[in-house]
């Protein structure tokens, strides 16, 4: 047998497990069969030597207590009833929040694009009517203040993009946290 | 041997290879065998069972553009080792009096 043929056999015979843990049971078997192929053993003879994979899945399943220990982790968390109240009062409040801090984030996009988009089109037209009408220094100073408008609104651009970048981070905790307490602790985390 | 006085020379063993240094599964096992019967199968739930109770730490590595798993012992687990030495020389007490039991 191949190491990927004995792997997904071991695999599959692991399906009661969670997830992480078929993983990391995978994991280890995976790397031996790499650290002794690279130490010269050859693929089939390590298979043979391991045995049965659906034997050794049987030796991580007892050790693992996996037959009580998977509907105990699924009880553990909060009881339905609890989770829609919670869904609801907090839940509720915190997607509120979320679209808020959305918004505000929108809202500074937004102004600073205005700011140097309407920077750079008071500097164009204040130019083309110098073009037009004749030179006045009234234009000039005004074409001035617009180039400037436009720089400042360039320099705030870093410090803008990062604070939008925390808004929406901040999202994301507000909703990874209200799943959290909705959902309730679960045996073994302390997260 | 007896299994159950198996289980728990493993568990020390392993802990021991690893106080020299951290290891990865592969040359744990290389490591013990010359001095007692251990098997991948064997092996894996021992170290879960060691990092369970905090007698060693896990973290990947990469090695050769594959990830590694390098395990290295902690402070309880070389207080471990040095429980199951005093163990041992208690158990030396108790052979004597096995051997010489009962004789004169």
């Amino acid at each position: 047998m191949k190491a990927k043929q004995w792997l997904k056999t071991f695999q599959r015979a692991l399906a009661l497990l969670p997830r992480a843990e078929r993983e990391r049971a995978a994991d280890y078997y995976a790397e031996l069969f790499a650290d002794r192929m690279e130490a010269g053993e050859e693929e089939e003879s390590i298979a043979r030597e391991l045995g049965d994979p659906a034997a050794a899945a049987r030796a991580v399943l007892s050790e693992s207590g996996a037959g009580e220990a998977a509907p105990a982790a699924r009880k553990a968390g909060r009881p339905g009833w609890q989770k829609a109240l919670l869904a609801c009062g907090i839940g509720i409040p915190a997607v509120i929040a979320i679209i808020a801090l959305g918004c505000i984030a929108v809202a500074l996009a937004t102004s600073g694009v205005l700011l140097i988009l309407a920077g750079l089109g008071g500097t164009g037209s204040a130019f083309l009517l110098i073009a037009f009408e004749g030179f006045s220094g009234g234009l000039l100073a005004l074409g001035g203040i617009m180039l400037a408008a436009a720089g400042v609104g360039c320099m705030l651009a870093p410090p803008l993009l990062l604070l939008i970048r925390l808004l929406f981070k901040l999202c994301g905790t507000v909703w990874g946290g209200t799943a959290a307490l909705v959902r309730g602790k679960r045996e073994g985390q302390a997260k | 041997m007896d299994t159950q006085l198996k289980k728990g020379l493993l568990d020390v063993c392993v802990l021991s290879v690893l106080r020299k240094e951290e290891s990865y599964g592969y040359k744990i096992i290389a490591d013990v065998a010359p001095y007692m019967a251990i098997s991948e199968s064997t092996l894996y739930p021992i170290l879960k069972r060691l990092e369970a109770a905090g007698a060693v730490t896990a973290r990947s590595r990469e090695y050769n553009g594959r990830l590694r798993k390098y395990y290295s012992i902690t402070p309880a687990g070389v207080r471990k080792i040095e429980d199951f030495l005093n163990d041992m020389r208690e158990m030396e007490r108790i052979c004597k009096l096995i051997r010489d039991g009962g004789k004169q």
